[in-house]
């Protein structure tokens, strides 16, 4: 008995030896998420005094930076990658870099009130850990021992493709998704979204080079007139061109909470304000405004969000600026989400940050 | 907890060291406890189940010896099988969404050999309640088999106090679980999505792609069956106890009678224990049909044991039939190949291939939900053998490396059956040996399919 | 009369193997071929020998040859069932 213990611990010993040194070799991964390096050293070589947007997905999809730097003549770091993350870890990934004069801009998506969601999501943040192993840095203790169970899914991931014979690549939500300011710029132009049932129809139909994502048929890439004909001579119906065309298909694909079903929570704000007095012994300033929204949605929730108005205009120390009745658009603006803008929304949407900020900045 | 979970590779070995702590005395009763909360996991009312099992058995067992009549005898032991089957029934078709039935089919049918065993005077009936409890509920074997003979277990159980497990035991089943765990999350559980995701669109799949589809999914559960075989005899050998090995290289059958002398071998020799042998004992005046009626019904039973709907039902005539058909033609083919002089060799690797085609087309039943499926693939097989494979997609989603990585498991699976190749290698210096434990443990760690819900579960927990 | 010679003669003739010498601790794994198929053929040629029959519970208890001449000698001497 005594025998075996020993020889087993040792060959734990082995096993968790190699499996460390494994977990720390960083891959290079083409995953969304790992373009948090891009980012992160965006933040580390750009001088003070920027402008730094925190936030979700709501900002990578929908903010144009190079504009915004155009018209307010700072440097623009967007590093809003995925609401999953939770506002906790995005929040505290900006803090070390903060610097005199710099000027902070967050928008969450309203998610990020609701529920449990500021504290991030498990599999994101394991995937977080998988693409970039320093950014454990940024884990609050609690985030660290929830994501052991599933430490090494992901790691895991890039060695099963052996198994599975392809990298199941996104065309979209991948790492040269960005411009060289953060924002997702790929989906601007001629991107259509298709659902299942399409993709079925289309598959073995269509020539599969036009699809980007061949596996699981999600995205489209087509010049518009180029896909109505072919859907055309497909047989497809008027309707169904009309739906695949349009991009307007709005689903929560992301699979956020419905606000309706959370709770409020006020955690959140607690979080901001201590934020807020963090970048204020730093002398760097913070506002706060509403994410974009669309229309359908926000009829939805909207006792949610003037409760939540409320709520943040009496006990957040963060100025806010702006309302969020100002940051609702039509459906058709949207992409595959509810806060993913297509090129007219996000044109119409950076301008409306560029008014609000200029109010508060000169 | 399954045995494949986090769990369970806690459990197991916390269980071993206490268990190896304990005097003498407490043994058993520590087993029984232990087994009682590992089936506990399962559903809260499981363990009732058991031990109702259980005190019926126990209690019918002594009841049947002590009677004198023959007349009684009979109608207590029927009693007692019709109490099992009742218990069996109502857990797996009438209050199945109520009680998860996990392992009931593999404890009553232990039940129902110990009666029937004592009844023909066998074995005596067990009077100690306790190691009696423990021979239905020991937990290696509670979920999903061995099917055990109380004559093996009973008396290894009483003898526990006697053994001193020695190193060489250990380390054997420490192997044997880790052997297990590498076929069922390694090759199993990475071929069981494919598979899935295949079956959910059988229409819109290429012929070629069902066809290995087919032959995978013999592959997958021969590798999560005897997988979990391993697991089981691994575990309860750190206990010093050898239960029944289930699996014996089935697929290098050269005819189904010897197919089904090797897999599931604890299930085939219970049917053919207690349902062929009398069946073709009373029939045995009517020659060769008598036998093949038997075959037939113990075949069909067998069948609606892994579940009552009319896939399994017709897995288990197709198998009757089957080795009805080999039992009446194995003599004129031997005699056959003994008239035209055919080697040896020739005629066993024909003998395998045959049999392996016609095992993997009955496994075609276990996949589908449906006979209209069954026949689909099928037809869509013929089609595809008969265009010569005509290659137009032969995307499976399963990369060729793992594919070479199964047929190097078959390879060593041939070695072992041949040559004892584990014996070979277990000659070797320490270094190739802890080499090849290493590569093992990290191949199941970094490439094993685990942590999602749908792997976790062996494929027969649902029988 | 020897019941062993007229069992090896049996034995001989149902698994087709001259070579068969059987004795009281014979069981199914030391007879090539002796399965439960031809184990009906065994029984009732056995029985039509001796001119005997047994009670299917009896031929389920036989685990070698040895309960098999038991049965048999007992059948033969008109005692048991």
């Amino acid at each position: 008995m005594k025998k075996l213990l020993l020889k087993s611990s040792l060959m734990i010993f082995f096993i968790t030896l190699s499996l460390t040194i494994l977990y720390f070799i960083p891959v290079n991964s083409p995953n969304y998420l790992a373009s948090t390096i891009e980012k992160h050293n965006l933040l580390r070589k750009t001088l003070p005094p920027r402008i730094i947007f925190i936030g979700g997905s709501n900002i990578a999809f929908g903010l144009d930076s190079e504009m915004i730097q155009k018209k307010l003549h700072y440097p623009v770091i967007n590093i809003g990658l995925y609401g999953h993350l939770g506002l906790k870890f995005m929040l505290n990934e900006v803090k070390p870099y903060i610097k005199a004069k710099d000027i902070l801009v967050i928008i969450p998506e309203y998610e990020q009130f609701f529920g449990s969601l500021c504290d991030g999501k498990r599999d994101t943040l394991m995937l977080m850990l998988d693409v970039n192993p320093p950014s454990i840095k940024y884990f609050t203790l609690n985030q660290i021992i929830r994501t052991i169970p599933t430490l090494f899914n992901y790691k895991r991931r890039t060695l099963v493709y052996l198994i599975k014979g392809s990298v199941p690549f996104d065309p979209i939500y991948c790492r040269n998704a960005f411009n060289k300011n953060g924002d997702v710029i790929i989906h601007l132009r001629d991107w259509y979204q298709i659902d299942d049932a399409v993709a079925k129809k289309l598959k073995n139909k269509i020539n599969p080079d036009k699809f980007k994502n061949i596996k699981e048929l999600k995205y489209i890439k087509f010049q518009k007139q180029e896909l109505t004909d072919t859907l055309e001579k497909l047989d497809f119906n008027r309707e169904e061109i009309d739906l695949i065309s349009s991009a307007s298909i709005i689903r929560q694909r992301m699979g956020l909470p419905n606000l309706i079903a959370e709770k409020l929570n006020t955690h959140t704000i607690f979080l901001l304000n201590k934020f807020k007095l963090y970048a204020r012994k730093r002398q760097a300033k913070v506002f706060f405004i509403y994410p974009n929204y669309s229309l359908r949605e926000y009829k939805i929730n909207k006792k949610q969000i003037i409760s939540l108005k409320k709520e943040l205009e009496e006990n957040l120390l963060i100025e806010i600026i702006g309302s969020p009745e100002n940051y609702v658009f039509p459906d058709n603006y949207f992409f595959d989400t509810n806060y993913h803008l297509m090129e007219e929304g996000r044109k119409i949407r950076t301008d409306k940050v560029i008014e609000d900020l200029k109010k508060v900045i000169n | 907890m399954s045995f494949n979970s986090l769990q369970y590779l806690v459990f197991l070995p916390l269980t071993v060291l206490i268990f190896h702590r304990l005097s003498n005395k407490y043994k058993p009763y520590f087993l029984l406890i232990v087994s009682y909360l590992f089936y506990l996991c399962t559903h809260i009312l499981s363990p009732f189940i058991l031990l109702f099992t259980t005190i019926g058995g126990y209690f019918f067992a002594i009841k049947i010896s002590e009677t004198i009549s023959e007349k009684d005898k009979k109608s207590l032991l029927f009693t007692g099988i019709l109490l099992n089957i009742i218990i069996l029934l109502s857990c797996r078709e009438i209050f199945k969404s109520l009680i998860p039935a996990i392992g009931v089919s593999f404890f009553t049918f232990q039940n129902i050999s110990y009666l029937i065993d004592c009844y023909l005077g066998i074995i005596q009936p067990e009077r100690n309640f306790l190691y009696y409890a423990l021979y239905l509920s020991f937990f290696p074997k509670l979920i999903q088999g061995p099917i055990e003979r109380a004559s093996n277990l009973i008396p290894q159980l009483k003898h526990m106090k006697n053994t001193i497990c020695e190193y060489e035991t250990l380390r054997g089943g420490v192997q044997l679980f880790f052997w297990g765990m590498f076929k069922k999350i390694f090759i199993a559980d990475n071929i069981a999505p494919v598979i899935t995701s295949i079956l959910n669109d059988i229409n819109g799949t290429s012929g070629p792609v069902l066809l290995i589809i087919t032959y995978l999914y013999a592959i997958q559960i021969y590798c999560d069956f005897s997988g979990y075989t391993d697991m089981s005899l691994g575990s309860a050998r750190l206990f010093g106890i050898n239960l029944t090995n289930n699996f014996n290289y089935p697929y290098f059958s050269p005819s189904t009678q010897d197919f089904w002398r090797r897999w599931h071998i604890t299930l085939s020799g219970w049917i053919l224990d207690y349902i062929f042998k009398p069946l073709s004992m009373k029939g045995r005046n009517y020659g060769n049909y008598g036998v093949i009626t038997a075959l037939i019904i113990t075949f069909v039973i067998c069948g609606i044991w892994h579940g009552l709907t009319l896939n399994y039902i017709c897995w288990g005539l197709y198998h009757g039939i089957l080795i009805s058909l080999s039992f009446l033609t194995y003599k004129k083919w031997e005699k056959f190949c003994k008239k035209y002089k055919i080697n040896q060799g020739i005629i066993y690797i024909i003998n395998v291939f045959i049999t392996f085609n016609l095992v993997c087309f009955s496994w075609l039943f276990f996949m589908t939900k449906t006979l209209s499926d069954v026949w689909l693939i099928l037809s869509k097989n013929i089609t595809t053998l008969l265009n010569f494979l005509a290659i137009h997609s032969f995307d499976t989603g399963i990369s060729t490396c793992f594919i070479i990585v199964i047929a190097i498991f078959f390879f060593i699976e041939v070695l072992q059956a041949k040559f004892n190749i584990k014996a070979y290698f277990e000659r070797q210096n320490v270094f190739i040996r802890w080499a090849g434990y290493y590569i093992m443990i990290m191949v199941i760690i970094l490439w094993g399919n685990y942590g999602s819900k749908e792997t976790l579960e062996f494929m027969y927990f649902r029988f | 009369m020897n019941i062993f010679d007229d069992l090896n003669s049996i034995f001989r003739e149902v698994f087709d193997d001259d070579t068969i010498e059987v004795n009281d601790s014979t069981t199914a794994d030391d007879v090539d071929g002796w399965d439960s198929l031809s184990h009906v053929n065994l029984i009732v040629t056995i029985e039509q020998r001796f001119k005997i029959k047994f009670g299917t519970k009896e031929l389920l208890t036989f685990k070698n040859v040895g309960d098999l001449r038991r049965a048999i000698e007992r059948k033969l001497s008109g005692t048991g069932c």
